[in-house]
């Protein structure tokens, strides 16, 4: 393996492959005895590929640590190989490679082997999320990690920057994150360049406030128009969910059974999912049977689909598709309801005006 | 923030890093990996049992199989893992092409150093080596402008400052250079031309085709007698060609795979031995290896004065040890355990064979040492300490002969028979001189000149009692001493007293 892809790559890289060759072929050698699909030219391939960029950053900056870089990287990738996850379905690896990792060549130069593993498997996670925005993830994670000072302020970005792309059920962990960052970190991770101590607080204190988000993969917004000229206004922020047969999780029309700390429980037929939302996307994630409880927000909704603020008259939103609802259930500032005739559950939201 | 950070390419700790694994595991899992990938070892000599084992019996030797019920390991592999994890010496014996100088440098690179840098540290023995081939070379401009030695600088070779060092074939080394080597290995400094270079604490591992001390130099006593464990490269099973077949054709080396798991850091090896010494010893079982121990050193026709009655008289005096004992009469030689060597256990080898039971207890995730640590640990440690009186009866014996040549068996057989007396003279419950031991320890502030009398008759009359018919063998040589040293501690404090008042 060593030799074919020292053959096709040059530069650091490729001294780096020459030096670790022993090393390089023997893991590959013992990786084909556990999974002997592992096939020598592509794996091969793979390495001449994605192994340059991040190797030749890391050299740049520290002259010497091609190496064992090169060597992280290879093991990564073989690990990846084996799994099945290098295959032509994997493309969006190309800018983990390409950009993420070399944007992390400094963390990589200390600790090679802790980062190439957290950066590929962070991406995979970002990527198995329905709607999450990888390309973002990945724009937003590279801009930040050359400032920071820490493998731990990186990963703590790596959060933020998961949540900001669409990860909505890493909101609570990622404002922790947040808080332990320094300022200029997090607010590149969060795509908010001169993040201030008051956007962290309004982050803190509404789902539906931040900077502009990009449309919601996945969470296809009507077209409705915003209701409300004051401080607030209502506006159908989501539509979450989907019939099994068509890629989604719910086999029936779901019903919303309750909120809690403002994620909603949602049954379609599948068990009990938890419903995240917030003003950068929205995530099912399997829940407890037990997992309901009532809410107790402001929001309400009339059999017409008319969505209303309890005690503030002038906030009201038509929502012709929820006329019927079968079921809605409010939290502080979000209200989810479904119908009869949908797989969805429609988020109705207070946000900023 | 550790759930994003979960997937299928695992992040193995950064080498030294820890990882957070307890360090017995981790030897565990070292060891483990070491038998399942690197070193094909079918052998499970250190067995341990979980309840009765199945036995069978083979050949017209009546050869024992014994299926150990608990989790037993490989001599090979273990022994050199202990001696990592205690920064001791241990020597590889066994035919050329068994796999000794392959297991020295997998412990290397366990340490963290990559195989590049190991082999080129290994010192391969040779009969041209010199003391400038082993330590350095003095710089040669200093050579030319120094006005005394203390002004030459050297440049001492970089295999000093490993934490892992290999000398490959160090029967070969000239006798010279194994006196350089033996204050490296026994003293942990190097020395030339007036200069000191201290090492840092290292594992040692040595290898040697000729167990015997042959070779192109024989080995100088003292160099054998610092090395802790001799482990012994058994023969290659054929059965197992099939795993040799794959990594012929894989084309690898098992010590270019180590994973980064099982690699320890400095520090790593720092906490380790610590962690092996406070493993906490049994007074019952160290009144055990006592009681071996006494067996071997007592030769009673070596002197007259009663402290010199030793085999290292004779030994100094250059009497050999075989033609004394054949002497004595009174004892039964065969029972006798005494008569089977033709020296003692010295101070080193009974501080070792303690540590390395403390680490056999560390690997196995024991609370303390037990029995069967130290009846594996013993073999090892005694195998070149150790000289069996081929002569003695004992040998002679039907069935005995074997142990003739097998020396690990030997021991084990000689530890076995002590422990088999020592527990039918119920000495675990019936020791009047560890009482007396146990009275001392407790002090002698406060202590009446009444109580010291009472208890110096007791003395008296534990004596006077043996002397009607006890014979004198090592163990009671060794209570004798005993006794004499209590008695005269009190005699000292009652003179004390008396004087006082």
């Amino acid at each position: 393996v060593g030799e074919l892809s020292e053959a096709l790559v040059s530069g650091p890289a490729a001294d780096a492959l020459r030096d670790g060759r022993q090393r390089f072929n023997a893991l590959f050698a013992v990786a084909r005895q556990a999974h002997p699909v592992l096939d020598a030219g592509f794996f091969a391939a793979q390495l001449a590929r994605r192994l340059p960029p991040a190797v030749e950053a890391a050299d740049a900056l520290l002259p010497g640590s091609a190496l064992p870089v090169a060597e992280a990287l290879f093991e990564a990738l073989l690990e990846l190989s084996a799994a099945g996850r290098l295959g032509e379905s994997a493309a969006g690896l190309d800018e983990v490679f390409d950009v993420v990792l070399p944007a992390c060549a400094g963390h990589l130069t200390r600790v090679p082997r802790t980062v190439a593993a957290a950066i590929c498997n962070a991406y995979l996670q970002v990527a198995a999320v329905p709607g999450a925005r990888t390309a973002q993830w990945c724009s937003l994670l590279a801009t930040a990690a050359p400032q920071a000072p820490s493998i731990e302020a990186l990963l703590d970005a790596g959060l933020v920057a998961a949540w900001r792309a669409g990860m909505a059920h890493a909101r609570t962990a990622a404002l922790d994150a947040l808080r332990r960052l320094e300022p200029h970190v997090a607010g590149a991770a969060l795509g908010m360049a001169g993040l201030t101590t008051e956007d962290l607080d309004a982050l803190v204190a509404s789902r539906w406030s931040g900077p502009a988000p990009a449309p919601p993969v996945g969470v296809a917004a009507p077209a409705a128009e915003p209701a409300g000229g004051g401080r607030e206004r209502l506006a159908v922020v989501g539509r979450v969910g989907a019939f099994r047969g068509f890629g989604g999780g719910f086999l029936v029309p779901p019903r919303v059974l309750g909120v809690e700390d403002g994620v909603f429980a949602v049954e379609g037929g599948t068990g009990v999912w938890w419903l995240h939302a917030d003003r950068f996307g929205a995530t099912l994630r399997r829940g407890a049977p037990e997992a309901a409880g009532g809410g107790s927000g402001a929001l309400r909704i009339g059999p017409d689909g008319a969505v209303t603020v309890e005690g503030v008259a002038e906030l009201t939103l038509a929502v012709p598709a929820l006329a019927g609802a079968t079921s809605a259930v409010s939290s502080a500032d979000t209200l989810a309801a479904t119908t009869a005739g949908s797989h969805s559950v429609v988020l109705v939201a207070l946000v900023p005006a | 923030v550790a759930d994003l950070y979960q997937g299928p390419v695992s992040a193995p700790p950064e080498p030294g890093a820890g990882g957070g694994v307890a360090l017995d595991e981790k030897l565990r899992q070292a060891y483990f990996w070491m038998v399942n990938n690197a070193i094909i070892s079918p052998h499970y000599d250190v067995e341990y049992d979980d309840g009765p084992p199945a036995r069978f019996e083979l050949g017209d030797s009546r050869a024992e199989v014994k299926l150990a019920s608990g989790q037993s390991y490989s001599s090979f592999v273990l022994l050199p893992l202990l001696n990592f994890a205690v920064r001791g010496r241990c020597l590889f014996i066994g035919g050329p092409g068994r796999g000794k100088t392959a297991s020295a440098v997998l412990m290397g690179v366990l340490a963290g150093y990559t195989v590049p840098e190991v082999r080129r540290a290994m010192q391969h023995g040779h009969p041209q080596m010199t003391v400038a081939d082993l330590l350095g070379n003095p710089l040669p401009a200093d050579l030319l402008n120094a006005r005394s030695t203390a002004d030459i600088r050297i440049a001492w070779r970089a295999w000093l400052s490993m934490r892992v060092r290999i000398v490959d074939e160090y029967n070969r080394i000239p006798t010279r250079t194994q006196s350089a080597l033996l204050t490296v290995l026994g003293d942990n400094y190097a020395e030339m031309l007036d200069q000191i270079y201290e090492c840092p604490e290292a594992a040692w591992y040595l290898t040697a085709n000729d167990e015997a001390g042959g070779g192109t130099y024989p080995v100088i006593e003292a160099l054998r007698d610092r090395i802790d464990v001799v482990v012994q490269a058994l023969a290659f099973n054929p059965r197992f060609l099939g795993l040799l077949l794959d990594r012929v054709e894989q084309g690898y080396r098992a010590e270019d795979v180590v994973p980064r798991e099982i690699v320890f850091g400095e520090a790593e090896m720092d906490q380790m031995k610590a962690q092996v010494l406070a493993v906490p010893l049994p007074t019952d079982l160290r009144k055990r290896i006592g009681y071996f121990a006494s067996q071997l050193e007592f030769l009673e026709s070596a002197g007259s004065v009663l402290e010199y009655r030793t085999k290292d008289t004779a030994r100094l005096a250059g009497v050999d040890v075989h033609l004394l004992s054949s002497t004595e009469s009174g004892r039964d030689r065969l029972k006798d355990l005494g008569t089977q060597t033709r020296n003692g256990v010295s101070v080193r080898a009974l501080m070792t064979v303690l540590t390395y039971s403390k680490a056999l207890a560390f690997f196995r995730g024991a609370a303390e040492v037990a029995l069967d640590d130290v009846r594996h640990v013993i073999p090892f440690v005694l195998h070149l300490r150790l000289e069996p009186d081929l002569d003695a009866p004992f040998f002679d014996v039907a069935g005995n002969e074997p142990l003739r040549v097998d020396r690990v068996g030997w021991i084990r057989q000689l530890f076995e028979l002590s422990c088999a007396e020592y527990d039918q003279l119920d000495l675990d419950r019936q020791d009047p001189v560890g009482e007396l031991e146990e009275e001392l320890a407790a002090g002698l502030d406060g202590l009446s000149e009444a109580e010291v009398r009472e208890r110096l008759v007791r003395i008296e009359r534990l004596l006077d009692e043996w002397s009607r018919g006890r014979k004198l063998y090592g163990t009671v040589y060794d209570d004798v001493l005993t006794l004499k040293y209590i008695h005269q501690r009190y005699t000292n404090y009652l003179r004390w007293l008396t004087w006082g008042s």
